[in-house]
């Protein structure tokens, strides 16, 4: 017990220190043994976030995976994902303790990103922050939580509420409201509103979502050259939290060119390619499990997943906030579920799928009380359909017996 | 005496002698932030959905995990319980009524829906904003139903409301001043008289009701004095438990509670007004503002000399069990008991939260003895 | 080659099952409990089954495994998921089946099929164990009754109490209190029955069910159970003279058909 009260100890100073950040890079550029050089940009982001956000030399703001993290590049402050942290700390298999921390405090009926985040900030393993700001348009858990967090830190709470329809007045409300968060985050946290700040995070984002467009429109091909499993953590990754630095550009540059040369060569990631799967819901679990090895080894390819589906138009750098205004509205899974069938319909044609799979995450009501209506668009065009219950980060709701027997059911469905 | 069925009494003497009861359409709806102002200035009756039994129908269409209050509501309409109505109003209240919103149109196609956007935050924008949507649906009633919502018709909904207001707010300062000849279960029971029956009935009855309260006897309650507050739920069973087991429930911070508008003041914008009075009005946990929130659950507890607060959240309810520890904390800042019950939408209460209720009253009483 | 010998083997969570299928024809089947360690019990199943039937083991064309412990089935050629091969089990002794409810000992499945007897869809409980062989198991136990009578004692009775709870664990301690309260054993079961049927009634309506349907997995032995389920359906439902074995049999004609596919 003591010993693990030191470890514990060990490990937050660890986190803290400036030095761990760049002694870490090389160790772990040795450990990356993925051939794609897009991984290997994507850990410098995470280390650069979290370096930046421990040593604190600038504001740093919490924010949800929701927010456009355009918005804090913008403002010059640091940004800080309490959600990747989780989604980090499962990959490590190491999730079970801080969810435990949390079950003192939150139902074990809530989604395991936020009671993973709570025990992490509860065991003192997050950077402290200056202001929390959190959106609300897919979560209701984001507005409550992250107002705890900031009464556990005594630092303010902003919130984005967009609006559930898309409409003249609903434009209106949003960019008003972007336009005061930023005004108020600003007088927060002592920093100067830059418009030229805020445009270039917009260019930058723009230029991202430029390469995005054209890696969408490779991952077309067929045989898959890019795995789902990947698309759905550090692609998915860099969408949420990276659009708006330079970081996005160099990775989906470094990614486009290498899903490219796998194109050129009808390479696919798998071997064999006999199905091509769609994947809905932005996650899946990152704690060790078996779900893509049971696929790959059926020869059954995720080809595409939901989270990487472009729903935001090129945004205009001299009206960042009308343009901010305009990715979130547009948002497929946000307003009626007729939006994002529509979306879904669409990945379906484009990615040639053979077969649909929604992962439906423990706690999240936005999504999976979704899955059942999507179901029946589906089947009304015929295409093989499975909801596949599961948790993200919290092993402990994964069933590994009946999660194997359902894809394997389906697969021999399709076969 | 039972005032319950006294009232009930006056409600269907009321109904008989009452001409012209208008048959206009009936909508129903799910959140008590739609203005309902609106429909009945419009002639149209409203009608909470609040399935009278949890129902299992609805389950195959949303997720394992999802709100049994909004899986009741969806198994009614999927049992045909809701056919008599001509529309539903669904608010943007939480994720789950979005669903719900989904789930119903797909399933059970309404010939009206509505999905009405409601801001989380009060600020003069968001009010701006309610407001537009309010006009929306104005609009939209107009042309599905071919009628039109006049001014004055709004204007006399509203004052028809407010006197409902005065009516209930009455109703509810008989308790935390000792002595109530109601019961707080008998309140809801009343007050729940309101989502069915039309506001002329209503009004006129609960009138009658009130004047004629000073007959019964004072109910002489003893027991620990316990303020609840929480999610929707169904009728007022856990309150009816609390005070068989001897507790006072002196006051229901719930949307089937005290959780009502205090007065509209109308001004020369009816909807304006209404939109205002409906976004300040004692915030739901949906709101972004726990502070507020919390502010008014101190000043309650003040106000009725609590000396604990039972909260309960809905099972897979978020915006309540994402709030609960921000209040448990406040409460244990204030050296005040608190107990968290977590809860299915039946009107049955377990035996496992009759033995915390009756556990946590005996703290209550333990500690007021010392 | 009219004496190929193919081999289905089952191993469920709590009961596991071999069959041997020669041409159409089940020669001999073996029953028995999983325990603890499904390696050991596959391969006692195998050699109760090859007694029964004086088979030697090197006369069998191909094993196909399927059920919870497929994966660990050591002597296996090949592994198949417990839904494919109740659609083809059912199929093979009911050949208009469309739709097959399955009740196991750990989970439940509805599964539809096409003429073919290929599958459509399927659904499954989730996590917990409600509503299964294992849940029916735990109540005998609570109420004193013996599993395979408790069928027989429900039917005596029109209608069950409600029981609310459906979690094992809760539901044990409501069935408990029920008797305490003075309710019948018999009314008791019906409740337990009523509330396992319409909750695969629920689960059916996420798919599209049609044509006949058949019932199997160790819980369609309980005629009480199998009785309110034909209710809630509004149709007559087909059950096997050994609904345990449907798994095993599919996965044995699973098997033929890959050898006489040439894919084995």
């Amino acid at each position: 017990m003591r010993e693990n009260k030191f470890r514990i100890k060990l490990l937050r100073w660890f986190l803290h220190l400036p030095a761990t950040y760049p002694v870490m890079r090389p160790f772990l550029d040795l450990l990356n043994l993925k051939e794609n050089p897009a991984f290997r940009i994507w850990v410098q982001f995470l280390l650069d976030i979290m370096r930046q956000a421990y040593a604190h030399k600038r504001p740093v703001i919490w924010m949800n995976s929701f927010v456009p993290s355009e918005m804090a590049y913008g403002m010059g402050a640091i940004p800080f994902f309490p959600e990747l942290m989780a989604s980090l700390t499962s990959y490590m298999g190491w999730s079970h303790r801080p969810i435990a921390k949390a079950d003192s405090r939150l139902s074990t009926d809530l989604c395991s990103f936020y009671r993973c985040a709570l025990g992490l900030a509860l065991e003192g393993f997050l950077p402290k922050p200056d202001l929390i700001l959190s959106s609300s348009h897919l979560c209701d858990g984001a507005n409550k939580l992250f107002h705890y967090f900031s009464k556990t830190y005594k630092c303010p709470h902003l919130m984005l509420d967009p609006p559930y329809h898309e409409s003249s007045s609903s434009h209106q409300y949003m960019k008003e409201q972007i336009k005061e968060t930023v005004e108020n985050a600003c007088h927060l946290l002592h920093l100067p509103i830059h418009r030229e700040r805020f445009s270039s995070a917009i260019n930058l984002s723009n230029q991202a979502r430029q390469y995005m467009v054209k890696i969408n429109g490779l991952r077309r091909s067929i045989p898959s050259p890019f795995p789902g499993s990947e698309g759905l953590s550090y692609l998915a990754g860099m969408n949420f939290y990276s659009i708006g630095s330079p970081w996005a550009i160099q990775f989906y540059q470094s990614l486009y060119h290498f899903i490219q040369n796998r194109v050129s060569k009808q390479k696919g990631y798998l071997p064999r390619e006999k199905f091509r799967l769609l994947w809905l819901h932005h996650v899946r679990p990152y704690y060790k499990n078996e779900i893509f090895h049971i696929l790959n080894e059926r020869e059954a390819a995720v080809s595409f997943e939901e989270s990487n589906y472009l729903y935001w138009p090129s945004l205009d750098p001299y009206k960042p906030y009308e343009s901010l205004t305009h990715k979130i509205l547009s948002n497929v899974w946000a307003g009626p579920i007729e939006r994002r069938v529509k979306a879904i319909e669409e990945m379906v044609q484009n990615y040639s799928i053979d077969g649909v799979i929604h992962f439906s995450h423990w706690g999240c009501r936005q999504s999976c009380g979704g899955a059942a209506v999507i179901g029946e668009w589906l089947k009304e065009k015929n295409i093989p359909y499975l909801i596949l219950p599961g948790d993200c980060t919290d092993p402990n709701n994964y069933s590994q017996g009946q999660t194997r027997t359902r894809l394997e059911a389906f697969i021999e469905m399709m076969e | 005496m039972n005032p319950i069925l006294d009232f009930k009494k006056i409600i269907h003497e009321e109904k008989r002698r009452t001409s012209n009861l208008q048959e206009g359409p009936v909508i129903g709806w799910t959140c008590t932030y739609l203005p309902l102002e609106i429909l009945e200035g419009a002639g149209i009756s409203p009608w909470r959905i609040l399935p009278e039994t949890s129902s299992d129908k609805g389950d195959a269409y949303l997720d394992p995990n999802f709100c049994p209050f909004i899986k009741a509501s969806l198994g009614k309409a999927l049992e045909g319980g809701y056919s008599f109505l001509s529309g539903i109003i669904i608010l943007n209240s939480c994720d789950g009524m979005r669903r719900l919103y989904d789930a119903w149109r797909f399933y059970c196609h309404p010939s009206f829906s509505y999905f009405l956007d409601l801001p989380r935050m009060v600020t003069p924008s968001s009010i701006a904003f309610f407001r537009d949507g309010l006009k929306d649906l104005i609009k939209q009633i107009e042309d599905h139903f071919r009628l039109k919502i006049s001014e004055d018709g709004l204007i006399n909904a509203i004052e028809g409301a407010n006197t409902t207001r005065t009516y209930l707010k009455r109703l509810f300062s008989l308790q935390g001043r000792g002595d109530p000849p109601l019961m707080q279960s008998d309140i809801l029971e009343i007050v729940s008289e309101g989502w069915k029956n039309p506001r002329r009935v209503f009004n006129k009855s609960l009138n009658i009701f009130l004047q004629g309260l000073e007959t019964y006897p004072p109910t002489h309650l003893e027991g620990p004095r316990v303020m609840i507050t929480g999610s929707l739920m169904e009728g007022s069973a856990l309150i009816h438990l609390i005070e068989e087991l001897g507790g006072q429930v002196v006051s229901s911070e719930l949307c089937v509670g005290n959780r009502i508008i205090d007065q509209i003041v109308l001004d020369s914008d009816p909807l304006g007004s209404l939109s205002k009075a409906y976004l300040e009005k004692t915030s739901c946990a949906r709101m972004y503002d726990t502070e507020q929130r919390i502010g008014h659950l101190k000043q309650e507890l003040e106000r009725t000399q609590a000396q604990g607060l039972i909260y309960f959240s809905l099972k897979f309810c978020d915006p309540y069990l994402y709030e609960a520890p921000a209040i448990e904390e406040t409460l244990r800042q204030m050296g005040m008991p608190m107990l968290f019950i977590e809860g299915e939408y039946t009107g049955k209460m377990g035996g496992g939260i009759r033995t915390r209720v009756q556990a946590f009253l005996e703290v209550l009483e333990r500690d007021a003895r010392k | 080659m009219s004496s190929e010998i193919f081999v289905g083997i089952d191993i469920g969570s709590l009961s596991s099952e071999a069959l041997l299928l020669r041409e159409e024809e089940i020669v001999a089947y073996s029953i028995m409990r999983t325990g603890a360690n499904p390696q050991k019990t596959a391969a006692q199943c195998l050699e109760e089954v090859l007694a029964k039937a004086t088979i030697s083991e090197k006369d069998i064309s191909m094993v196909v495994a399927t059920g919870y412990g497929r994966i660990r089935v050591p002597f296996k050629s090949m592994e198949v998921t417990e839904i494919t091969c109740h659609a083809r089990g059912a199929q093979f002794l009911f050949p208009r089946t469309r739709t097959v409810i399955d009740i196991g000992g750990q989970d439940s499945k509805i599964i539809t099929l096409n003429d073919q007897g290929r599958v459509t869809d399927f659904v499954m409980n989730d996590k917990c164990a409600a509503g299964t062989g294992r849940f029916l198991e735990v109540m005998a136990h609570a109420l004193e009754v013996e599993l395979s009578k408790m069928g027989k004692a429900s039917l005596k009775v029109k209608k069950g109490v409600s029981i609310t709870s459906m979690c094992t664990v809760f539901a044990e301690s409501e069935v408990i209190s029920l008797i305490a309260e003075g309710y019948g054993v018999e009314e008791i079961i019906r409740g337990l029955h009523e509330s396992i049927a319409s909750r695969i009634f629920r689960m059916s309506k996420r798919l599209r069910v049609k044509g006949e349907i058949t019932f199997s997995g160790g819980v369609a032995k309980n005629e009480g159970i199998a009785e309110i389920i034909k209710k809630l359906f509004g149709m007559s439902i087909n059950i096997p003279d050994e609904p345990q074995i449907v798994g095993a049999l599919g996965a044995a004609l699973y098997a033929k058909e890959m050898v006489h596919k040439g894919k084995w």
